[in-house]
Order: C-alpha cells, then structure tokens, then sequence
C-alpha cells in the first residue's frame, strides 16, 4: 500500500503535454469532415432544446449518442489508443454512454415530456451554449493552434460537458441514467490534463461540478440555491 | 577524482565513437564504457530512455525531432536504448525511426515484457521485435517486477536459447526494493535496473553492494528525477569541482555522479531535446569523480 500512495498520477501518463495537445491537431485534420459535422450537431442541438419538442430531444439525444460512439473509435481507439494503454477503457466508457444515449433516443420507451422551464434549465442551455462555442476557445488561451482545438462531437471533454448540460433539460430518472459516465469522464479529463501541467486542468472538473449541481437543482426542486 | 590512468584501467575506454554528427576536424573522445559482469560486454556508461519522449505516435514534426536524438546519442558514442510496451509508441518510433538512421553502431537493444499474463509475455515481446525491427533484443527485462516469476522462466529459456543477449528486471521510484534484493540473491540476473540519483540513494545501502557481488549490471533510471533535479539545480553556479571532472552543465554532472558509483553500469536520461542529448552524451567522456568527490557533490547538492 506505501508503495502505490508514493506514485503520482503523472507515473502512470507516458505522455507529455505537447503530445497529447498535437495529438488533436492531427486528429482534427485526419477526421476534419467529422470535425464539421460534429460544430453543426452541437449549434444544431442549441436550436432544438430552444424548441423544447420530444422528436426534437430523441433526435439530439441520437445525435449525442453517435457523437459518445465517434469518439470511442476514432479518438480513444484511433488517436490515442497507440500512445496510452488505459484509452481502451476510455473508449469502453464512451461506448457504453452511446449505448445510454441511443437506446433512450431509439427505443420505443415512453419518453416523458420536456421539462418545466426553470432558472437551472436556461442555465443548462446556457452550459450547452458554452460547451458548443466557448469551450474550444479555452484552448487558444493554453497558446493551442486552432487546428488543436478540442471541439464538440469530436472531442471528449466538450462532448462530456454538453451531455451534462443535457441532463438538465431531461426528466430525473433519464437524467439519473445518463449523467454519471460523463460527469465521471471529467473528472477524468481534469486528472489526465492535471498529470501532464496542463494549464485547463481545472476546466473539467469544474464544468462537472456546475453540472451536477444544475441537474440536482433542477431534478430535486431546488434543495440547493433556493 | 579518478586520473587518467586509473580511469582506463577501471573501465574501458573504447575510441569508437561514432564519427557521424561530429564537426569536420573534431576529435573523437574515449566514450567510457563498464563491462556487463556477465558477459564481459563493453557498455557506454550513457544510454538513453524513451518513458513519455518518444511517445509521440505518428505527428511529423516529433518523429524528425526524434531521429535527430537519436543521431546525436550515436554520434555520442551511445548503447543501451531502453524501452517498454507500456510506453506507448515508444518502441515503434524507435523501430520506423532506427532504419533511416545512418549510424547506429553500438545499439544494445533493451525491452521489458509488461503484462500480468506469463503466457502472454512470448506474445508480448514477439509484438516488442516487430515493433522494434530487430532479430533479438540484447536486454529484455522484466517491468517492475510485474509477474516476475513467470516471465523470468520464459526469458532464461530465451537466454538459454540465444534468443535474447541478457535478462534482467526493473524497479523504479525506489520501491519494492525488498522483493527486489530478494530476485537478485536468488536468480541469475544479467541485470538490474532501478532509480539512482544524487537524491534518490537509497540503493548505495543495500542494492548496489549487492549487485557488485552478484555480477549483475545495474541500470540507472531518472538519473534527474525527470526534470526536477536540473531544475533544482539550475538556479544556482556550477561549482568549482565540476571543471575537475570535465562538466559543463548541471546535467553533465548530476550524470556523472550516477555512472561513477562503482556499481553502476549505465545511465538512461530520457530527452525530447536534441541539446540536451548532446549535452547528456558528453557526460560520457572526462574523468569520473572518485569516493571523496562523490560524498562533496552529494553534500553541495543537498544544499542547494
């Protein structure tokens, strides 16, 4: 046991950080029609939760889970998987919320109507504004190139932080079903990004924290920040 | 400090250093070189590693940094390239980049075998060969002590068979030292490989005696406790000792503290920097500080 509490987490990453910020620069120009078709998907979903229609919220929902999938083959398998063992799992992970994802949005499930409009809705439309069109900026202030960007629907940490958002817009039991993966996918994200001096290590964890925080305010009729 | 005199007679001073990458008119430096007890094998006392700098997949620009690392350690008169499966794309930077090189006299091939599964391990370092592009790897070890007794089975066999030059196993971070004194009393290691700096010591106690009177080859890892130890030092003047044993920099000397114990073999510093290559290769030449010295730059340095 004094053995592994003497190891830090950069023992276990074989990865320096400019590895692991070229790796999507490379990856964005390799898959670059997924890159655009993963912008469009997320200022796309903007305008349907803004709609507030069930056929609306399953195709987002489809969307979202393609998205989880994309992102398991061709991020974690593809582009990492050769530099860091552990991107199997990842890809495992992000796999199974696709499955979530898709089943909710595919199946023929009773699929309970939007939720009442309340502050910590708006304020989940407002984290899935941010996740769509800010997040990837927070790159540029790290000094990444923007052909490095992280961008929803292609990368990880966007595309975890958009579905939380999500969550918030969802009834409880839906939300319950298909907030965990990514909230524990950023605290993830902040642990690799933290192992490697990345300056945006705290962005994960702290877009986790405000989600969770969102859903149970919305899910628990404002037990916080009544 | 070591003179000259005593410094060929205690390791051998090969001349064959690579001329490649040298100025037109430059003079070939004696690389210091300490046999492997068990074969007699020369090694120059600095390698390199690959953990996390040569893990750089398939983006251009890194690889073409990488190739010129790689030429400037041979140029150095370098040996021992270290590696692992766990490193990523390590081991296949350095099979695509090896080929294209011009010089690679010299080369001792070192891997380690990673996996939980003794019967995975044969699989494991075939996959380790093709990744590379060699026959044979002269060193394979076993990577921190990960299921140590079946892996050691498979590579005696190896030995046995010609398929590999030396075995070995690997610690690093100073722990599990225990279990490994308890390997190396036990089974007929080539080597060993464990972490050994001017602030990580604790090996001089037991470890390295012990590996004197085994005859087994020691490699040293995190010879700068990656960077923290140049960082540390950095800061502050070299002081006047380091002109005594040939040093330039920091790095230079921080190496030749780890090389100049009695038991160490070799040094693997990891670089992404072709400089710093440079700058690490050049430790492998000059005088090496003896008993007294060692003690001075230990204590200096921990006053830093």
């Amino acid at each position: 046991m004094g053995d592994w509490l003497s190891y830090s987490l950069a023992d276990f990453l074989p990865l320096s950080r400019e590895t692991y910020q070229g790796l999507f620069a490379l990856y964005n120009v390799r898959f670059s029609p997924a890159f655009a078709a993963g912008l469009m998907l997320g200022v796309a979903s903007l305008g349907v939760v803004l709609r507030r229609q069930a056929t609306g919220a399953r195709i987002l929902l489809a969307g979202f889970g393609l998205s989880w999938l994309w992102i398991a083959w061709a991020f974690h398998l593809q582009t990492l998987g050769p530099l860091v063992w552990a991107a199997e799992l990842f890809a495992l992970l992000f796999a199974l919320q696709s499955g979530l994802l898709l089943a909710v949005a595919l199946l023929p499930l009773q699929l309970p109507g939007p939720v009442r409009p309340s502050s910590p809705s708006w304020l989940g439309h407002a984290m899935l504004a941010m996740a769509v069109l800010l997040y990837p900026l927070a790159g540029l202030a790290a000094n990444r190139n923007f052909p490095g960007l992280e961008l929803f629907g292609t990368a990880p940490d966007p595309t975890a932080v958009a579905t939380l958002a999500v969550g918030t817009l969802l009834p409880k039991r839906l939300a319950l079903l298909l907030i965990p993966i990514p909230a524990f996918w950023c605290l993830v994200a902040s642990l690799l990004l933290h192992g490697i001096a990345s300056p945006l290590w705290w962005l994960p964890i702290t877009a986790m924290t405000l989600g969770l925080v969102l859903n149970w305010w919305q899910h628990h009729g404002g037990l916080f920040l009544r | 400090m070591l003179n000259r005199r005593d410094f060929v007679t205690q390791l051998t001073a090969t001349a064959a250093v690579a001329l490649a990458g040298l100025p037109l008119g430059a003079t070939a430096v004696p690389v210091l070189t300490k046999a492997i007890p068990t074969s007699g094998e020369p090694l120059p006392v600095i390698g390199m590693g690959t953990w996390i700098t040569f893990n750089v997949g398939t983006n251009a620009a890194a690889l073409a940094v990488r190739a010129q690392i790689l030429q400037a350690f041979f140029a150095g008169g370098g040996g021992v390239i270290d590696s692992s499966p766990m490193y990523g794309s390590a081991e296949a930077v350095l099979g695509r980049l090896l080929p294209r090189l011009e010089e690679t006299q010299g080369l001792f091939a070192a891997t380690k075998v990673w996996t939980r599964s003794g019967l995975a391990g044969p699989i494991e370092i075939a996959e380790s060969r093709r990744l590379w592009g060699v026959e044979r790897f002269d060193l394979l070890q076993v990577h921190n002590l990960l299921a140590w007794q079946e892996h050691l089975e498979t590579l005696k066999q190896m030995r046995a068979a010609g398929e590999v030059g030396h075995l070995g196993v690997t610690t690093s971070h100073g722990r599990r030292h225990r279990d490994l004194e308890r390997i190396m009393r036990k089974e007929p290691l080539d080597f060993v490989q464990l972490t050994y700096n001017i602030a990580d010591r604790q090996a001089e106690e037991r470890l390295l005696p012990l590996a004197e009177e085994r005859g087994i080859a020691v490699i040293a890892n995190r010879p700068f406790r990656r960077k923290e130890l140049i960082r540390i030092a950095e800061p502050h003047p070299l002081p006047g000792w380091a002109a005594e044993i040939g040093c330039r920099t920091w790095a230079q000397a921080l190496l030749k503290f780890v090389v100049s114990h009695p038991a160490v073999t070799c040094a693997i510093p990891a670089t992404s920097q072709v400089a710093h290559m440079r700058e690490n290769m050049a430790a492998a030449a000059g005088p090496l500080p003896d008993a007294a010295l060692r003690q001075r730059m230990a204590k200096d340095f921990a006053a830093l």
